[in-house]
């Protein structure tokens, strides 16, 4: 590696910024429940080269819970390069930037849709493109989401248990993984939860066969308020792991709370190989 | 560079636990407002030689800012200056700070906090990240610019009362005391805890005033009349490449217009 920047020559461009409004690219659900909407297109050429992406999502219509996907590739061909990010909204919504070390070459088209437990909701989409220069990082090709659960537009539940503050039994996200993963980028939802109560909790994330689970991502912090009745943050990472193909990823966690459902929520990960 | 994997032999671990309550350890501002309170550790030794750390702050009252130190108690040399967290009075989440930065195994972490309300707590784990022997390059030296100790926040970003365009450069720094290759931006919320529902494009640029130069273009903001938030409160690390001497300044465009609600602080974070 040696002592050569991994930032010299850097750029970094956005791409379905709407100026007019001040926010992104407007992209609608189906009007059916839990079902993906029609791709919106977020910028027909990409002006960079870029080795990571940041997909910054915004204003979400209604309160609930979405799966957005990125795709590249012409018009009604579209492929998906980040599958089934999911974002939430309860009585307050937050701005929430998914950064995912993964390639798109210059001159790409990239677009999106979206599903939501809200029939025909909408949210704002934009993407920073991060191009590192010479000499870079190593691109990154393919991101798998693991724990997203298409039915209900969330992911995998988890219940610290009824006993405060004692990291409960693990939640399995996936039994084994499609492909390897460098980087775990981490999403939390809400369960489909309208009214919150104040809490905090301590998850970690795991891999390895049931009850031998090692931790890999120790200790993140969660809260909730009142208030917006929202389970935040609402992304973590991505951080550097080194998971092999056909693992198994799981995840527990502990909470202040012991409410048979305000203690519960959802995780979904995005591994990147 | 070739191909080797960066994260091969990655480790993780976290700092700083409370697990009797299941948050952080609580950091207490000086009773006096905008004054650093005492420095509380958050672990002895760290457990591992870490290439990056990311810092998670929760806190629900007013403006406050954190530093994070290595050394024993009553020497503490502070290695992150100034992280500032907004006001969250009616939002949850927490102010999430990924920092390239190099931390020996073995290290002793502590944290002090300063708040506009005098005697206020903030909560604060540390994720301690060794990268493998593939890893880049540590960087080490990681200075704060645009922060304002007197108010426990940052630079104020107007708008202005144009809706949607782009509005006057906000200088931050005027000379980089430092060379920059990876810039963390950290987003207050001016202690407003009555904010409207509103979205924000933001740009970040160097270059003397009158002839800035965007390098971070369009960053979306957004916040909530039920939250009362701008979030998200933490963006990047960026790749940069900012050579000392520097000035770094940003603006931004907002869908409204209302003097307050418009208004939002920005500070930088450069990685050298």
């Amino acid at each position: 590696m040696g002592e050569w920047s991994a930032s010299s020559g850097a750029r970094v461009a956005t791409v379905g910024h709407n100026p007019a409004a001040s926010t992104g690219t407007v992209i609608t659900a189906s009007a059916t429940a839990n079902t993906k909407g029609s791709w919106a297109q977020i910028v027909a050429a990409t002006p960079i080269s870029a080795s990571s992406v940041i997909v910054m999502l915004s204003s979400p219509s209604a309160a609930g819970d979405y799966l957005v996907d990125i795709g590249t590739g012409i018009a009604n061909f579209e492929t998906i390069l980040v599958p089934n990010i999911l974002y939430c909204r309860r009585a307050s919504d937050a701005c929430a930037h998914f950064r995912l070390p993964v390639g798109v070459p210059a001159g790409a088209r990239l677009a999106a849709r979206v599903q939501s437990t809200s029939a025909s909701a909408t949210v704002a989409a934009a993407i920073m493109l991060l191009s590192h220069g010479f000499p870079g990082m190593a691109h990154f090709g393919f991101i798998q989401d693991y724990g997203t659960a298409l039915a209900d537009s969330g992911g995998v539940s988890v219940d610290p248990g009824a006993t405060l503050n004692t990291k409960n039994t693990w939640s399995q996200i996936v039994a084994s993984t499609a492909r390897p993963a460098r980087w775990l980028m981490i999403s939390i939802g809400n369960v489909g939860n309208n009214v919150r109560t104040n809490a905090n909790w301590l998850f970690d994330v795991g891999i390895g066969s049931a009850g031998q689970e090692h931790v890999i991502l120790a200790n993140m912090g969660l809260n909730a308020f009142g208030t917006p009745d929202l389970v935040q943050p609402l992304v973590y990472g991505p951080f550097p792991v080194a998971i092999p193909s056909g693992s198994r990823i799981a995840a527990h966690a502990q909470c202040d709370i012991s409410d048979a459902t305000d203690r519960l929520f959802d995780i979904a990960v995005y591994g990147v190989e | 560079m070739g191909d080797w994997s960066l994260t091969w032999n990655a480790q993780e671990d976290t700092a700083g636990m409370t697990f009797t309550s299941s948050q952080g350890t609580g950091l207490t501002a000086s009773a006096s407002a905008n004054v650093k309170g005492a420095w509380a550790q958050l672990i002895a030794a760290t457990p591992i030689d870490a290439h990056s750390i990311t810092v998670i702050i929760a806190q629900s009252t007013g403006d406050q800012m954190i530093d994070i130190a290595i050394g024993p108690a009553g020497q503490e040399h502070i290695i992150v200056p100034n992280l500032m967290t907004g006001s969250i009075t009616n939002q949850s989440g927490r102010a999430v700070y990924y920092l390239p930065i190099q931390i020996p195994k073995n290290s002793r972490l502590a944290g002090r906090n300063q708040s506009t309300t005098g005697g206020v707590t903030a909560t604060v784990l540390v994720m301690l990240f060794s990268h493998g022997p593939g890893a880049t390059p540590p960087m080490h030296q990681l200075t704060d610019y645009g922060t304002n100790t007197a108010d426990s926040g940052g630079t104020g970003i107007d708008p202005g009362t144009s809706l949607n365009t782009k509005n006057a450069w906000s200088q931050l720094v005027a000379a980089t005391a430092r060379p920059i290759r990876a810039l963390m931006i950290g987003i207050g919320n001016q202690a407003n805890t009555a904010m409207t529902t509103a979205t924000w494009l933001c740009d970040v640029g160097i270059g003397p005033g009158g002839q800035e130069y965007v390098i971070i273009p369009d960053i979306l903001l957004s916040a909530n009349t039920t939250g009362d938030a701008i979030q998200p409160w933490t963006l990047g690390p960026f790749p940069v490449s900012i050579p000392p001497g520097s000035r770094i300044a940003a603006h931004a465009q907002c869908s409204i217009s209302t003097a307050a609600d418009r208004l939002f602080d920005i500070a930088v974070y450069g990685v050298e």
